[in-house]
């Protein structure tokens, strides 16, 4: 099945939105909307707000028609609001490393989920991987992808989809 | 409620669901963890008197379908009612939740008040 990059990136926006709302009881503001090069290279609006501080990436590989991942980039700021967020913690409370990449490898599995659900496969044949940490994503060179970067209370966090096939 | 045991690979989702079911008034004398099924499988050997599990779907070792399906063989929905709470939220994956003898079914992001919804008839 060909997916349109834009329109999944519309639903993308509306899971990141209702994760973020319900389990981090926070807004997440969206700064930039793009969709990326073929062959694997992320486009500049990433580049500008993420890539420099990537502390922490989560990555979560899906299997079905299409095949593809959704990858949380955050910075370290970002990725330890998130963390303080999820927990319920106070904005100055100290996180530890485990806790951050728990916390955001959780965050993309139900980004993951709640887009699979919404648009990617409403019938349930997909298959989702659990999350996994990584300094740097392995992505097909064959995927295309969008992106989307959020700015958070400290810090913000880019959420990339990368599909196997896309249209338009 | 005595004992409820949450099973999921996450602690941090763990830590998670035990500070929702305090927002959520939910009073629980002893909460159990498991990181899957095998290790809830062994708990409940443990801990007989489990009253109730929370349990995701997608774990290593054994998942959440396959650790209800286990504990169906000796425990009844009725005796010890058992709820998912997971990402997973399509039709198909519910039906087989449900069919497999699941009781109930809490889709990951969550609120306070659908913890509360879903455990509410067997609390």
């Amino acid at each position: 099945m060909k997916i349109a990059v834009e329109k999944i990136l519309d639903d993308m926006k509306e899971s990141v939105e209702e994760v973020f709302s319900t389990m981090l009881d926070t807004v997440a503001t969206i700064i930039e909307s793009s969709e990326l090069g073929d062959g694997g290279q992320p486009a500049a609006p990433v580049e500008d707000h993420v890539e420099d501080h990537v502390e922490v990436e989560a990555i979560v590989d899906f299997f079905g028609d299409p095949n593809g991942s959704v990858v949380l980039r955050a910075t370290a700021e970002g990725a330890a609001d998130i963390a303080r967020k999820l927990l319920m913690m106070e904005d100055d409370e100290s996180v530890d490393l485990e806790e951050i990449e728990d916390a955001l490898g959780e965050c993309a599995n139900m980004v993951t989920g709640s887009l699979k659900t919404r648009a990617l496969d409403p019938h349930g044949s997909f298959q989702l991987e659990p999350p996994r940490i990584d300094t740097r994503v392995n992505i097909d060179n064959n995927h295309h992808a969008g992106s989307l970067v959020f700015e958070l209370h400290q810090g913000s966090v880019a959420v990339e989809i990368w599909l196997s096939e896309v249209v338009g | 409620m005595n004992k409820l045991m949450i099973v999921d690979d996450s602690s941090t989702m763990r830590k998670i669901i035990k500070r929702v079911l305090r927002q959520a008034e939910i009073a629980v004398e002893n909460i159990l963890e498991a990181g899957n099924g095998v290790e809830a499988l062994e708990q409940l050997v443990a801990n007989p008197d489990v009253g109730l599990i929370l349990s995701d779907v997608n774990m290593p070792e054994m998942n959440g379908i396959d650790l209800v399906k286990k504990v169906r063989e000796g425990h009844d929905k009725t005796v010890l009612p058992i709820i998912m709470v997971t990402t997973e939220g399509g039709e198909a994956m519910v039906e087989t939740a449900i069919n497999s003898g699941a009781n109930g079914y809490v889709t990951k992001p969550f609120t306070p008040d659908s913890i509360r919804n879903a455990l509410d008839p067997f609390i």
